[in-house]
C-alpha cells in the first residue's frame, strides 16, 4: 500500500530526490575513466564494475568510459557536468584533479563542488636517489649547495606537487626537470644522472630500490614497507604522513545523498567479494575503501595540505 | 612567352608566407622559454616561402635561385589518372567530406553514414540507387558490429542525441 | 635464460598456447587492417579479457597482436592509400603506386617478406642486447634525444625526393603544428585559441589518417575510375615473388630492420619516425632514388622490415627499466601489471620466463601473420579493381569511425578531415606529406629535450658536446646533413615523384 502511494507521488513528480533513489538504478551507469586505457586508474575500474554491476541488483551494466585528454581535466570536466541522477560517476586522481586550480591553470570544474562517493584506494610516495649518488639524508639534500634537481612529468602532475611540498617542509631548495613523458622515464633519469633525486609511488619506485638502481630515504607510509627505511614520521614531520596519490569515486555536484549511498554500498560490498580481492591481490592494487563521509573527510584533509602550498606549487 | 607569375604555384607561396609571418607575431606573446624554438621556426617558414614565391617569378632572382633549389614553375593541374579535374568536382569531393562530418557531428555515426555513403554513391557517383543502398546497408552493419557489439566502442551518438 | 625458453617453448605448443596466440594474430591483423585504429588500440580493448587468464597464456595473446598489427597495416597502405596503422603511412608512399600499376600483390609479398625478416632480425637484436639492456636505456638522456630528433628532422632533406624547398617548407609547417598544446617544460598552453581539444596537441592518428588515407579519397573523389588503373594487368601471381623480392634487396630489408630496431629502442620516437626514416634511407641507398614514390619495390621493403623490428627495439627500453619504446608498449605495460607483474628493473628478473613467452609469440606471430597474408593477397588485392566512387565513401567511413574509436572525441574525426583537405591540398601544390608528418612527430621531441637539456645543465651549451653519446650522435648528424643534402641538391634537376 505504501509502496503504491510512493509510487503514484514519484508519477505526480512530487519527491523527486526520493523517487530517483528508490527505483535507481534504473538504466546504465557510465564510469567515467579521466585517462587512456591501459593505467591504472583504467584497471581500477574495469576491475571493480562487473561486482559493482552484481551488487547493484544486475539488471544494468556499468560502463567503463575512457575520457582522456587534457592531463585527467577533460574527464573531470564531463562528470561535473553531468546531470546528478548517479547515472554519470567518474574515478577522480586526488591530489592530481585539484593541481591545476593550484598551479593557476584554467580548469572546467571546481573541485570542491564534486560529491565524494568513495575511496577506492591510496598509495604513498617515496623520495629516492640513485644508490651510486653521495645522499644519504634529507640533510644531505640541504648540504648541497644548490637546488636539488628533481625530475617529474609535468607541473600538474602529482610527483611534482610532492616534491614542491617536501622542499618547503624539509626546507631545500628544489629545481624541477619537467618533460619527461612517464612514471618509470623520470625515474630513470635520476638513476641516469640527470637529476639528484625524485618522489613517485612506492609501488614503482620500491623495484628501483629492490633492483639495486636506487637507495630510499623515506617513505610517507605510517608502517615503511621498505626494507630499513624510515618513515617521513619518524625523521620528525608527521604532517606530511599520507602524502601520496588517492584513487576517488567522485559525482557531479549535488547527487542526492540517497543516490550516493546506493553507489557506494554497492562498492564497498563489490570491494569486499574474494574474486575481486583476488584480482587485486594480482596485480597488487589493494583496495583501501572509505565510504562517504570519510571519503570526504580524507579528500578535504588532502586538499588542504595541496592548498597550503599553493605558492610552493606555482613556482616554477 | 611564358606568364610572370604563375598564380596558383605563387599563390601557395603566399599563403605560407602568410602563415609563417601570422606564426611569428602569434609565437612572440608567450613568455621568453616558450617562444623560443616557435619564433626561431616561424622565421624559418617566413624565409623559405619568400625563397619560394620569388623563385617562382621569371625575374632573373627567381631564375637563379630555382636552379639552386628545384623548384617547379608549373605544376600539372591535373589528378593522377584519368578524369576530369576542375575546380567544380574538386570543391564538390571536398564537400561531400565536410558534408558528411557535419552529418556525423549532428546525428552520429550510425545515421549519418548510410545517408552519406547512399547519397554519394547515387549523387557525386552516378551510380544505380541500389549500389548505392546496398554498400551503405552493408558499410553501417558491418561497423556497427565491429566496433559497437564485438568491442563495444561507442560510435558517436551526435551532438543532437547526447554527444558531447 | 635457456630454461625459460624451453619453458616458454612447451606453453606455446600447447592446445591453449596456439590458440591465443592464433587470436592475437587475428586480432593484430583486423586492427591492424582498419584505418584509424592499430595495436595500440587492440591492447587496450583485449586487456580486460586477459583478467581470467595465464600470465604466460596473455603474453601469447598480446605478442601475436604485436606481430601482426603492422602487417594488417601494410594491406591498407598498399591497396587503398590507407596507412591501416600510423607507422604503416610509409609504405603507402610507394605501395599505393604499385598497386595503381597493377602490382598490389608484388607490393603486398614484398612487404609480407621484408616484415618477416625485419621482425626476425629485431627481436634477434633484443635477445642479444638483454644483458646489456640497462646500460643502452642509461646512455641516452634529453641531450641524446634531441640529438636523435635533430638527425631525425636532417632526414627530411633527404626525404624531399627532388623537391628541396617545398620538402622544407612543409617541414617547417609541420614543426609550427608540433607546437600546439601544453608545453610540459614551460607549463604552460601555446596556439590552442582556448580550445580544450587542443590541449594534447595535434594527434598523430588523426592526422595521419587525413593526410594519406582522407586525402586520396578526396583525390579519387575527383579523377573517378578505379585504382589500379585500366590498362594494368591483374599481377597477382606476383605475391610470392615480392617476398623474394626482399631478399633480392637484402640490402635495403636490412637497413630498414636496423633503423627500425634503433629507432624503437630509443623511446619517444616511435615507429612512424623509424618508417620514414627506413624509407629515406631506402631511397639512399638505391640505385634509382628518382623512382621512388612512382612504385619502386625497395619504398616498400625498407619502411615495411622497419615496422616490425621496431617492436623488437622497443622491448628494450620496456623490459629493462618499464619505459614504453612505443604507445602500444605503453598500454601493454598495463596488462603486466594486471598480472602482478611490476615494470621497472626487476621485471625481467622476477618474471624471465614469462617475458620469454611474448618473445616467443611475437616471433611466431609475426612468421605467421605474414603467411596468412600471403595466402590472402590475391582476393585482397581485388579491392584495387572496384569502382573508387563505392569504395571512396566506404573507406572515409570507416576511417573515421576508426579515428573516433581511439580516444572517443568527436574533434579527431574532424581534425581527420581537415588533415584530408591539408593533404590534397599539398598532393596539388607538390608539398610533399612525408616532411610535414616527420617534422609533427620528432618537432615536441625536439624542442621538449632541447629545454630539458638546458634545465638539467643551468643553460650550459656544451652539456650537446660533453656527454660521449651526445658528442657521437652530434657528429653523425653532422655528417648525414652535408653529405644527402649535396646528393639531393645535384639531382635535384631531375623529374621529381610524388609524395
Amino acid at each position: 500500500m505504501l509502496k503504491t502511494l510512493f509510487a503514484a507521488a514519484c508519477a505526480a513528480a512530487l519527491l523527486p530526490a526520493a523517487c530517483l533513489a528508490a527505483d535507481f538504478p534504473q538504466k546504465n551507469i557510465e564510469f567515467i575513466i579521466p585517462f587512456g586505457p591501459g593505467g591504472g586508474f583504467d584497471r581500477t575500474v574495469r576491475a571493480i564494475a562487473p561486482f559493482m554491476e552484481k551488487q547493484l541488483g544486475g539488471k544494468v551494466s556499468v560502463l567503463p568510459r575512457n575520457v582522456p585528454g587534457a592531463g585527467g581535466k577533460r574527464g573531470m570536466a564531463t562528470v561535473y557536468r553531468a546531470k546528478p541522477d548517479g547515472y554519470t560517476i567518474a574515478i577522480a586522481n586526488i591530489p592530481g584533479a585539484a593541481i591545476p586550480a593550484l598551479t593557476g591553470e584554467k580548469v572546467e570544474y571546481d573541485i570542491n563542488k564534486l560529491t565524494w562517493i568513495a575511496r577506492l584506494a591510496t598509495e604513498e610516495y617515496t623520495l629516492a636517489v640513485a644508490t651510486k649518488s653521495s645522499i644519504r639524508s634529507i640533510e644531505d639534500l640541504r648540504k648541497l649547495g644548490r637546488p636539488v634537481k628533481m625530475p617529474s612529468t609535468d607541473f600538474g602532475s602529482t610527483a611534482y606537487a610532492g616534491m614542491a611540498i617536501f622542499g618547503e617542509m624539509l626546507k631545500f631548495p628544489v629545481q624541477h626537470l619537467t618533460g619527461y613523458k612517464g612514471t618509470n622515464d623520470y625515474i630513470v633519469a635520476v638513476v641516469r644522472g640527470d637529476g639528484d633525486a625524485t618522489t613517485g609511488p612506492i609501488s614503482t619506485m620500491g623495484k628501483f630500490v629492490e633492483s639495486g638502481d636506487m637507495r630510499a630515504l623515506f617513505t610517507t607510509e605510517e608502517k615503511s614497507t621498505l626494507k630499513g627505511v624510515p618513515t617521513i614520521a619518524e625523521l620528525g614531520y608527521p604532517d606530511l604522513t599520507g602524502l601520496g596519490v588517492d584513487r576517488f569515486v567522485v559525482g557531479p555536484p549535488g547527487l542526492p545523498p540517497a543516490i550516493i549511498k546506493a553507489l557506494s554500498d554497492a562498492m564497498a560490498k563489490a570491494v569486499q567479494d574474494p574474486e575481486l580481492q583476488a584480482i587485486a591481490e594480482k596485480s597488487r592494487q589493494p583496495f583501501a575503501f572509505l565510504p562517504p563521509d570519510k571519503a570526504k573527510a580524507n579528500a578535504d584533509r588532502s586538499l588542504a595540505l595541496y592548498a597550503r602550498y599553493k605558492a610552493a606549487l606555482q613556482k616554477r | 612567352m611564358k606568364p610572370a607569375i604563375h598564380w596558383p604555384d605563387f599563390g601557395a607561396a603566399l599563403i605560407v608566407l602568410a602563415i609563417g609571418v601570422g606564426f611569428l607575431l602569434w609565437a612572440q606573446t608567450y613568455p621568453p622559454k616558450a617562444a623560443e624554438v616557435p619564433v626561431l621556426v616561424a622565421w624559418l617558414t617566413t624565409v623559405l616561402a619568400l625563397i619560394d614565391a620569388v623563385a617562382r617569378t621569371e625575374t632573373a632572382l627567381g631564375r637563379a635561385l630555382r636552379r639552386v633549389v628545384s623548384a617547379e614553375q608549373v605544376i600539372e593541374w591535373q589528378a593522377d589518372g584519368d578524369g576530369e579535374a576542375s575546380w567544380r568536382r574538386v570543391a564538390s569531393s571536398a564537400l561531400w567530406l565536410l558534408a558528411y562530418l557535419a552529418g556525423v557531428a549532428l546525428a552520429g555515426f550510425l545515421l549519418a553514414t548510410p545517408l552519406y555513403i547512399f547519397l554519394y554513391v547515387k549523387l557525386h557517383g552516378g551510380r544505380s540507387a541500389l549500389a548505392g543502398a546496398v554498400t551503405a546497408l552493408g558499410t553501417t552493419l558491418g561497423v556497427w558490429i565491429v566496433f559497437q557489439l564485438l568491442f563495444r566502442y561507442p560510435l558517436y551518438p551526435g551532438l543532437l542525441f547526447g554527444g558531447f | 635464460m635457456l630454461e625459460s625458453t624451453l619453458a616458454a617453448l612447451q606453453g606455446l605448443f600447447t592446445p591453449l598456447g596456439v590458440l591465443f596466440l592464433l587470436l592475437g594474430v587475428l586480432v593484430g591483423l583486423v586492427f591492424g587492417v582498419m584505418p584509424g585504429i592499430g595495436g595500440t588500440t587492440a591492447i587496450a580493448l583485449l586487456t580486460p579479457l586477459t583478467f581470467t587468464l595465464e600470465s604466460s597464456q596473455a603474453m601469447l595473446l598480446m605478442g601475436g597482436i604485436m606481430g601482426a598489427v603492422s602487417t594488417g597495416g601494410s594491406i591498407t597502405s598498399i591497396l587503398l592509400n590507407t596507412p591501416g596503422n600510423a607507422p604503416n603511412a610509409a609504405t603507402c608512399l610507394d605501395g599505393y603506386p604499385l598497386a595503381q600499376q597493377g602490382k598490389a600483390g608484388l607490393a603486398i609479398g614484398a612487404a609480407a617478406g621484408a616484415s618477416t625478416i625485419g621482425g626476425i632480425i629485431g627481436i634477434v637484436t633484443l635477445i642479444a642486447v638483454i644483458p646489456v639492456m640497462k646500460s643502452i636505456v642509461l646512455l641516452f638522456g634529453p641531450p641524446e634525444y634531441f640529438v636523435l630528433a635533430l638527425m631525425g628532422l636532417a632526414a627530411i632533406a633527404v626525404a624531399t625526393g627532388g623537391r628541396f624547398l617545398r620538402g622544407l617548407i612543409a617541414g617547417a609547417l609541420g614543426l609550427i603544428l608540433a607546437f600546439v598544446g601544453y608545453d610540459a617544460v614551460g607549463g604552460g598552453v601555446r596556439f590552442t585559441l582556448g580550445s580544450n581539444y587542443l590541449w594534447d596537441g595535434i594527434q598523430l592518428v588523426p592526422a595521419l589518417t587525413g593526410l594519406f588515407a582522407i586525402s586520396e579519397m578526396i583525390a579519387l573523389s575527383v579523377s573517378g575510375g578505379t585504382i589500379a588503373k585500366a590498362n594494368a594487368g591483374m599481377g597477382i601471381g606476383g605475391v610470392l615473388q615480392g617476398f623474394w623480392q626482399a631478399v633480392v634487396h637484402w640490402k635495403t630489408t636490412l637497413q630498414g630492420s636496423v633503423i627500425g630496431t634503433l629507432i624503437g629502442a630509443v623511446p619517444g620516437l616511435g615507429g612512424t619516425v623509424a618508417a620514414f626514416l627506413a624509407y629515406s634511407g631506402a631511397m639512399q641507398i638505391s640505385k634509382n632514388p628518382e623512382t621512388f614514390g612512382k612504385g619502386n619495390i625497395e619504398g616498400v621493403i625498407g619502411p615495411e622490415a622497419s615496422n616490425n623490428s621496431k617492436d623488437g627495439g622497443a622491448l628494450i627500453p620496456t623490459l629493462s627499466f618499464g619505459i614504453p619504446g612505443s604507445a602500444e608498449m605503453a598500454v601493454f605495460l598495463g596488462v603486466l601489471v594486471l598480472h602482478g607483474m611490476q615494470p621497472g628493473p626487476m621485471l625481467l628478473i622476477e618474471h624471465e620466463g614469462v617475458m620469454f613467452s611474448l618473445i616467443l609469440a611475437l616471433l611466431v606471430s609475426t612468421l605467421f601473420s605474414n603467411v596468412v597474408v600471403l595466402a590472402v593477397a590475391r582476393p585482397l588485392a581485388l579491392i584495387t579493381r572496384i569502382d573508387v566512387h563505392l569504395l571512396v565513401p566506404v573507406v572515409v567511413a570507416v576511417a573515421l569511425v576508426g579515428v573516433y574509436a581511439l580516444r572517443e572525441t568527436l574533434g579527431d574525426v574532424v581534425l581527420a578531415g581537415l588533415f584530408g583537405i591539408l593533404g590534397y591540398i599539398m598532393i596539388r601544390f607538390g608539398f610533399p606529406r612525408i616532411t610535414l608528418v616527420i617534422a609533427l612527430v620528432l618537432g615536441e621531441l625536439a624542442e621538449r629535450s632541447y629545454h630539458q637539456s638546458l634545465n638539467m645543465s643551468g643553460g650550459d651549451w656544451s652539456i650537446f658536446f660533453t656527454r660521449t653519446p651526445s658528442l657521437v650522435l652530434s657528429i653523425l648528424v653532422v655528417g648525414l646533413l652535408l653529405a644527402p643534402a649535396v646528393r639531393t641538391l645535384r639531382r635535384g634537376r631531375r623529374r621529381p615523384a610524388t609524395a
